[in-house]
């Protein structure tokens, strides 16, 4: 199963045509990256669970309307955005507020240094997990977003800015304030 | 921070292994088999609903009944076709022509009745008795048999006779036509059950060539003509019985031969027929 050579759209091509199987292997390829995504970008296990599956559903009921225009993950991202966006409108109005008017030009010294700063190096890495989750929890969510993306799905900056309905310098913009504050939040480890 | 930490480009490679490192995160073993699961069902053809079983034979049980009940009137139909197909010989009435009819036995039976033609017609159950009845008697017979199946003819017992007839005969007796005699293929076709649909246009053909000359040649209207054929018929006597009057005429006239030939035909034509005791010691 994960050795088929075939492209996401082509998997998604022939679960349309009634290949079960294509399904199990996309399902396989991306169900980590986009776990991740969830469980970082919400914070909560649970929700991330629920936004999990029904992100999944939603490929699996769209696929009759399916055509390869994008990447398969560009797509399934842009999904999880426009989810998470819509659980934030109906739950946050304030995150969903800061989410259509996230300021780009926020210097990095408006945002407080991680809360929980470190301990020990030795211990630094065993708490390695924890401090990257803690990174992440602190970066504004458009810039937390681009992060994930870049980083479990491997999408270029186009696709990112396709995903989230964004420009492309936007989303440069982010990433790039993104890596600035989880390098310095980790700059001991790195 | 300084200017060179905001290094364009979507990943940084040592802060991706650091977070590759980390990351740990993986869904529940319970949310990947529901989500397999549901994608697996979205494959599923689709149930329709089962229909009860009174609407799921409506439409082959209606069929079936169509096409049986086709093939049973069909059947019906050819049972029930004309069962006697007998070949007749039609004699119309054409004074000038009266040599060539054959010489009547019924007396007083006029020239008018010289026949002119012979023609092999079928005649549908209906006209049976009208056809024997002409085969007796010579009375109205032809009328009664085209007044069932044909439109209305001619009715030479009650049509005053044409002028052109009333030269050559010596009496225009409004009387029946005369019993055109049964010639040797009349009496060799007498199978009343072999219907030859293949001879009903003739019949209509010869019908039509009897009402027109008749029609002609008698100037009635064609109600008129109608209605004075179906009251011959019904004055007309029973075929048998008249057929053995007939025969009886004949003896009494001494025209023995004759009279056993026309026995012998009555017989053959109503084989089930008691005769008369009078007719039996002299048939025998």
């Amino acid at each position: 199963m994960a050795d088929d050579a075939r492209t996401d759209e082509g998997l998604m091509l022939a679960y349309q045509a009634g290949e079960a199987l294509a399904f199990e292997v996309l399902y396989q390829r991306y169900r980590t990256r986009l776990y991740r995504y969830l469980s970082h970008q919400c914070g909560d296990a649970k929700l991330a669970d629920d936004l999990y599956q029904d992100i999944w559903l939603r490929i699996v009921n769209a696929r009759a309307d399916y055509e390869p225009l994008a990447k398969f993950s560009t797509w399934l991202f842009r999904i999880a955005h426009h989810r998470l966006i819509d659980h934030y409108r109906r739950n946050a109005r304030e995150k969903a507020l800061l989410w259509e008017s996230a300021g780009e030009e926020n210097p990095i010294e408006d945002f407080p240094a991680p809360a929980n700063l470190t301990p020990p190096a030795q211990l630094e890495r065993l708490q390695l997990k924890a401090r990257i989750n803690a990174a992440l929890a602190e970066l504004p969510e458009p810039q937390r977003e681009a992060f994930l993306m870049a980083e479990e799905s491997g999408m270029s900056l186009e696709e990112i800015a396709t995903a989230t309905g964004t420009g492309r310098e936007t989303v440069k913009s982010r990433l790039r304030y993104a890596l600035s504050k989880i390098r310095y939040s980790l700059k001991d480890l790195l | 921070m300084t200017e060179s930490d905001l290094k364009p480009g979507p990943r940084d490679p040592g802060l991706s292994s650091l977070y590759r490192a980390s990351a740990g995160d993986e869904p529940p073993a319970a949310l990947d088999a529901a989500i397999l699961a549901a994608s697996r069902a979205a494959l599923a053809p689709k149930r329709v609903p089962r229909l009860p079983w009174w609407k799921r034979l409506a439409v082959p049980v209606s069929l079936a009944a169509s096409a049986m009940l086709a093939v049973m009137l069909s059947l019906t139909m050819e049972r029930n076709a004309p069962q006697v197909a007998e070949t007749v010989t039609v004699k119309k009435s054409a004074p000038a022509a009266a040599p060539v009819a054959e010489p009547s036995l019924v007396p007083g039976s006029s020239p008018l009745t010289a026949p002119v033609a012979k023609e092999t017609l079928p005649v549908q159950p209906a006209a049976v008795r009208a056809e024997k009845q002409e085969r007796m008697t010579g009375k109205a017979a032809p009328l009664a048999r085209d007044s069932v199946m044909l439109p209305p003819i001619s009715a030479p017992a009650t049509v005053p006779a044409p002028p052109a007839a009333a030269a050559p005969a010596p009496a225009p007796m409004p009387a029946p036509m005369p019993a055109p005699m049964p010639t040797e293929d009349r009496l060799a076709a007498p199978a009343p059950s072999t219907g030859k649909l293949e001879n009903r246009a003739t019949e209509r053909g010869r019908a039509d060539a009897m009402s027109a000359p008749a029609a002609a040649s008698a100037g009635a209207s064609a109600p008129a003509l109608e209605a004075t054929a179906k009251r011959a018929i019904s004055e007309s006597p029973r075929p048998e019985t008249a057929w053995l009057e007939e025969i009886r005429q004949l003896r009494r006239e001494g025209k023995i031969e004759e009279a056993a030939r026309r026995l012998a035909e009555f017989r053959q034509a109503y084989p089930s027929y008691v005769l008369p005791e009078d007719m039996k010691s002299s048939g025998k």
